[in-house]
């Protein structure tokens, strides 16, 4: 339940060990599918922070576990506000059954080189519309990726990785990227009388972001596994 | 039988308790006192008397600190209250008008909490003696609530004993109390009078009852003295108006005013003769009366300072 | 006459006086009932209360603990605390002087003064022991139904408190808010001090709060320079431990407003009593 796009993300973040010569979308995103098996489940370290400007919550760290094809579970203790966009996505949504991958073009983003990839599902059912994926061309991982749903919008996440590619390219941060509507409660339910600061009335809406900082993978080492017989 | 003060010839050589001097009191234009001044002697029951709205609390709350004086002087044991506080409200004890005490707690533990802010607590055994001597000692623990008036006011009497105060000061103690409730506290005074020797002022609007208890005594009227001295002086019986109610009154003015009595005649109206005489009189008057067939329905006789009370009242 | 003695003596006649005991009964009824309807209908309540962030996120985690049932409780302190303080703080002098009792207070030898201050000072030992009560009640109660986590504090900004950050805050809070308590009782102690009945004070006390705190609500110019004024305006900063970061200079300048207007309320009652002439 909680975040399965978060295994679409990583499934899309694994590198290439083959260079990406060809500007076949479907190619590209095929190589990075089958990097993303090569992970059969990991469990991770990480650190939540949260940036919305009426939104004040601390820095939480917990644990997220994922395990083929779309097993994610989340554990922050306390109370945890997680990006409802992107985190429910899965690869599968996107990349499995029929689709149709167009490359556009290619896009300087911040210092990198990168491919950049329009993803339409033929199902027209499907509740993705459009996704834009945006490769590096060098080490083959995403570094940008935007998805319009029907349900929930549009979602816009940012991929972090460090200069040194590993065995398993995962990133070290994903900052997730969201509109919302500013928090206007009636006095009555806040109770805030002393309250001298003018509502600010004219900034209705706000963008917020979610950084999930990955401080240390166990890489198909079976925690996971455990974890997730443990709640059979 | 009054206290009498044997030990003392004259004012000179007796310890003054309470000197009030000048004393004024306005009240937003309104006078209450008007330059009250007299004298309380050690062993003095002083009855300070005066009708309803005469200034007499007012001055009792003056001598207790409860009010202000606009102007003059109050000394107790020597000293100003207002000044030394400590000194003398620890020797005087007192009721004034009601006798209000926290209801909501026994009469014991209205007398406990009471000594601990005259300074010492006063132990078990005392409470309870005061209780006795007060006649409450069987509803000790009993909330003052429940109380009848004569038992709040002898509850009353109780808190201004509590820490043996060498002055009792007691503002009309027997208010609202019946006939033998009224003995009883005389009785009372009497007893703190001769056997344990405090100087008792006593405030009433009732002449007989100061008359039987005190032997110093001051009538005020309209915030000012109107008559001071003992007692005894004050209420002689040598000049005494009588009223005689006869059955035929010109038989009986024919009689007096041919005999000795003709001098003692004042005036008469119906079947009423009114006379001024002495208390020896009377007696003769009577039988002379009624050696002549002429019945004498009623005698009454009234003391001159008694009749000027009775026209204040 | 010690001071202490004197305190004692009051505390005891406080506590023998039943209508003391209507604020812990009425804090005994009513934290309770909050807490139950908390864990009963609480969720649909951070629900609204965060309706807008639900677009853009998921939750995780128990919002709806101990913690927040003890916020929530302590908001209330404006509404009914006030008068169970007011209720026994009005009647410490002029209820005496309705039944009459204050002139064999006064007819003892402790001085006017120390008799207004022990009176005062056993009337804060009352609101804070009121409040301490309160406090307790509010947090053991509310942790065993509804058991520990991190706080979430709605107001323009909504602050999320981790559970180890909330415990300290909440207890500055309530102590704040015993200063704000006391405030209130040192008003209807110094109109006690003018009274010769215990229903003005308490009627009049609330009375100030309530319109103080209309005016302050009210938006408009003129309200907005006399606002700074009124301590009702400072009572609520108790809130402000509620806040990351903590702005500390505020705290200690409505503590300080506060701490003011108590003595100056003790002040004006020990000069009116001190002058006053006793007639009942």
């Amino acid at each position: 339940m909680i975040q399965r796009a978060l295994i679409f993300s990583l499934f899309l973040l694994l590198p290439s060990m083959v260079q990406a010569q060809s500007k076949d979308g479907t190619a590209i995103l095929e190589q990075v599918k089958e990097k993303f098996y090569t992970i059969k489940e990991y469990e991770a370290n990480v650190k939540i922070k949260v940036d919305v400007d009426f939104v004040k919550i601390p820095v939480k760290q917990g644990l997220i576990w994922f395990m083929q094809p779309d097993k994610v579970k989340v554990k922050i203790p306390g109370f945890s506000l997680l990006p409802k966009r992107g985190m429910n996505f899965t690869p599968n949504q996107l990349l499995t059954g029929d689709y149709t991958a167009i490359f556009i073009r290619e896009e300087k983003l911040g210092e990198y080189n990168t491919y950049v990839i329009k993803v339409i599902p033929s199902d027209e059912t499907d509740d993705i519309i459009l996704s834009t994926i945006w490769v590096d061309q060098k080490r083959m991982v995403i570094r940008k990726l935007e998805t319009t749903t029907k349900s929930e919008g549009t979602i816009s996440m940012a991929f972090q990785f460090g200069p040194v590619v590993k065995k398993f390219d995962l990133p070290d941060e994903i900052i997730f990227t969201f509109d919302l509507r500013k928090n206007e409660l009636p006095l009555g339910l806040t109770g805030d009388f002393e309250n001298t600061e003018p509502r600010d009335k004219k900034s209705k809406n706000s963008k917020g972001t979610v950084t999930i900082s990955y401080l240390e993978y166990f890489v198909n080492q079976g925690r996971a596994i455990a974890q997730f017989k443990k709640n059979k | 039988m009054k206290p009498s003060i044997v030990n003392f010839t004259s004012e000179l050589e007796r310890e003054t308790i309470i000197e009030v001097c000048d004393l004024h009191k306005s009240y937003k234009g309104f006078q209450a006192v008007k330059g009250i001044s007299f004298k309380v002697f050690r062993g003095d029951v002083f009855g300070f008397l005066g009708p309803n709205g005469a200034g007499k609390s007012t001055t009792i709350r003056m001598m207790l600190d409860l009010i202000r004086p606009t102007s003059g002087t109050i000394k107790i044991f020597g000293k100003s209250v207002t000044e030394n506080r400590e000194g003398t409200l620890n020797k005087i004890g007192a009721i004034v008008e009601k006798p209000d005490l926290y209801g909501y707690l026994s009469v014991y533990d209205n007398l406990e909490l009471l000594s601990k802010m005259s300074g010492k607590a006063a132990a078990k055994e005392k409470i309870m003696e005061i209780l006795e001597l007060v006649g409450l000692k069987d509803r000790a623990k009993s909330k003052i609530k429940t109380f009848s008036h004569g038992m709040k006011q002898r509850a009353g009497i109780a808190q201004a004993l509590i820490h043996d105060p060498e002055l009792i000061i007691l503002d009309e103690p027997t208010t609202g109390l019946d006939p033998q409730g009224m003995v009883e506290i005389r009785d009372l005074i009497l007893k703190l009078s001769r056997e344990r020797h405090k100087t008792i002022l006593l405030s009433s609007h009732i002449l007989n009852e100061v008359e039987i208890v005190a032997n110093r005594m001051v009538i005020i009227n309209k915030g000012k003295v109107a008559v001071e001295g003992e007692v005894e002086k004050l209420l002689n019986t040598d000049d005494m108006k009588v009223t005689l109610e006869v059955n035929n009154i010109n038989d009986a003015l024919q009689l007096i005013n041919n005999s000795e009595f003709a001098t003692n005649y004042r005036d008469h109206a119906g079947n009423r003769i009114m006379l001024q005489m002495k208390k020896e009189q009377m007696a003769s008057l009577n039988r002379k009366l009624i050696e002549n067939n002429i019945d004498v329905i009623a005698m009454i006789p009234m003391r001159s300072l008694e009749e000027y009370f009775l026209n204040l009242t | 006459m010690i001071m202490i003695t004197l305190v004692r003596i009051e505390l005891y006649k406080i506590f023998s006086k039943p209508r003391t005991y209507i604020g812990f009964v009425a804090i005994a009824f009513l934290v309770p009932l909050i807490q139950v309807a908390l864990y009963i209908d609480g969720e649909t309540y951070i629900e609204f209360s965060l309706q807008n962030l639900k677009e853009a996120f998921e939750f995780q985690g128990n919002l709806l603990n101990g913690f927040l049932a003890t916020y929530i409780i302590l908001a209330t302190l404006y509404v009914h605390i006030p008068f169970l303080i007011a209720l026994v703080t009005g009647d410490l002098i002029a209820g005496e002087a309705a039944s009459g009792t204050l002139k064999i207070l006064l007819t003892r030898k402790a001085d006017r003064t120390m008799i207004v201050v022990s009176k005062f000072i056993a009337g804060m030992i009352y609101t804070a022991t009121l409040i301490f009560f309160m406090a307790i009640i509010s947090l053991v109660l509310g942790l065993a139904i509804m058991g520990t986590g991190d706080l979430i504090v709605i107001k323009n900004t909504i602050y999320v408190f981790a559970e180890n950050d909330v415990l300290w805050r909440l207890i500055a809070a309530f102590c704040f808010g015993l200063i704000a308590m006391w405030c209130v009782g040192a008003l209807a102690f110094m109109f006690s001090a003018f009274s010769d009945n215990a229903i003005g004070p308490i009627i009049l006390t609330m009375t100030v709060i309530i319109s103080f705190i209309i005016i302050s609500a009210i938006d408009l110019s003129i309200f907005r320079a006399v606002k700074p004024f009124m301590f009702t305006n400072y009572m609520g900063s108790w809130k402000l431990f509620f806040e990351d970061p903590v702005d500390y200079n505020k705290v200690i300048l409505s503590a300080g407003v506060l701490i003011f207007h108590i003595l100056g309320f003790l002040g004006i009652s020990i000069y009116h009593f001190n002058r006053k002439d006793i007639l009942t």
